[in-house]
């Protein structure tokens, strides 16, 4: 439908009055990437637009030591230039860096990428792997939403209509050092829509051995999923070569099992493979 | 309608215009700059690119009203009183254009890039043009221009301050 109206909020607390207002009308307009497109082709699902885009209090990355705060108006680019990220968070940096192109990312943000529900989503399966929740928003105030429970199929999520996603919520421990790495596979480099990707994050304990394991992957499904079989797969080990293509094969097992029957179980069975042994490998440098 | 305050090209403009209206719409249709071509619709191709609050953007992903108070730069806005940028006077000397149709798309990502980062690696500029189609595919010589434009400006900076360093001696 076409556009009725946009108001330009200037304050979370606006945002949620003009949500609560008008109800199944309004949708939020963050970067508006997958937004614009939608009204192009009249399948926006509201015609009021609530425009965040001047909300300063939402535009922060932030951290604290035991969080990491990403509000919903931070753009890829924003994330791509934090030095921060980049260091400390390579899989989440490469998952952001991946995203469409320049124009895409310096339009299109985070909170949007989750919130719209795709199951591509390149940036869900690092911040699965990280722990990550989302901080939702309502005039009756805010809740944490786990990310693992904030997808529920195709395009839908655990937002209610009357909720904004304000930000972007990720655990973090002094104590521990935690490698994070992302992988995907896309038909070319710019622009494409991510077809298998994972993203696992380790903790390792003073002897070397895997200590805590989180393995998310993206586009395998209807959602981006944790792979928690895999996961208590790899604790206690110790991650070297021979584990990488144990713990790859024990990933395409998994999947054989979990799409039998479907066409593009073959394919997928091998891909996820081929997507969890660079990410290893990548942690295996580092470690 | 909405009230609309952006500054364009250095100029600040006030326009009552629809909600709904497209950043590209609002300088093709209401502004007349029409430089600013409309490819694919979907943010895939490029062509309608301009440089918002310093960075290239897909004019045709953007409302007109979410960049009301800011600052737009389109292909026209380039030329100053000195001659054209030495980004597009590098297209041009390098023979980069053909079609033309992606080219104000290709000067401005080129453009925000080189503001930002005056000497880029090869890889860099591939990285900045990523979104950009040429169908002509006449890559080579758009990278080539790039880099071209680069040497014109880093060269043009060292002169300067060779002048300022002299005017200090």
């Amino acid at each position: 439908m076409s556009v009725e109206r946009i108001f330009r909020a200037l304050t979370t607390s606006e945002a949620v009055d003009l949500l609560k207002e008008y109800g199944d009308q309004a949708q939020i307009l963050a970067g508006g990437t997958d937004l614009l497109v939608q009204i192009r082709e009249k399948h926006n699902r509201g015609s009021i637009m609530i425009d965040i885009t001047d909300i300063k209090e939402v535009s922060n990355i932030e951290f604290t030591d035991t969080e990491m705060k990403i509000g919903a108006m931070v753009r890829f680019t924003d994330i791509v230039e934090n030095e921060k990220i980049k260091s400390e968070f390579p899989g989440l940096w490469d998952a952001c860096k991946s995203v469409g192109s320049p124009q895409i990312r310096n339009l299109g943000t985070l909170g949007g990428n989750l919130a719209n529900g795709s199951p591509a989503a390149d940036s869900a399966p690092p911040l699965m792997a990280l722990g990550a929740s989302i901080t939702a928003a309502s005039s009756d105030g805010i809740r944490q939403i786990p990310l693992t429970e904030f997808y529920l199929g195709k395009g839908k999520t655990a937002l209610k209509l009357d909720e904004m996603l304000v930000s972007i919520n990720i655990p973090l421990d002094a104590n521990k050092k935690q490698y994070l790495e992302f992988e995907k596979l896309g038909l070319r480099n710019a622009l494409a829509i991510s077809r298998i990707s994972a993203s696992v994050s380790m903790v390792f304990n003073a002897k070397g051995v895997i200590e805590t394991c989180r393995i998310a992957s993206g586009s395998l499904g209807l959602n981006p999923t944790r792979e928690t079989e895999l996961e208590v797969w790899f604790v206690g080990k110790t991650l070297d070569e021979s584990l990488i293509k144990d713990g790859a094969k024990k990933f395409g097992d998994i999947v054989e099992d979990r799409l039998s029957g479907r066409s593009s179980m073959p394919y997928k069975r091998e891909a996820v493979q081929g997507v969890l042994k660079p990410a290893l490998r990548r942690i295996l440098d580092r470690v | 309608m909405f009230n609309l305050k952006i500054n364009v090209n250095s100029e600040w403009i006030e326009r009552e215009i629809p909600d709904g209206l497209r950043l590209l719409d609002f300088l093709r249709n209401d502004l007349g700059l029409t430089g600013t071509k409309e490819g694919c619709g979907e943010g895939e191709c490029g062509a309608c690119t301009v440089i918002l609050e310093g960075r290239a953007v897909d004019s045709c992903l953007i409302l007109a009203a979410q960049c009301h108070e800011k600052h737009v730069i389109t292909i026209e806005g380039l030329e100053s009183e000195d001659g054209l940028d030495p980004v597009q006077q590098a297209f041009l000397d390098n023979g980069a254009v053909q079609c033309g149709f992606c080219i104000p798309g290709m000067v401005l990502s080129s453009k925000a890039l080189l503001d930002a980062n005056p000497k880029p690696s090869d890889d860099e500029i591939k990285d900045a043009v990523s979104g950009n189609l040429c169908r002509c595919t006449g890559y080579d010589k758009i990278l080539s221009s790039v880099k071209l434009a680069s040497e014109i400006i880093t060269s043009e900076t060292d002169e300067e301050e060779d002048q300022s360093d002299k005017a200090g001696e």
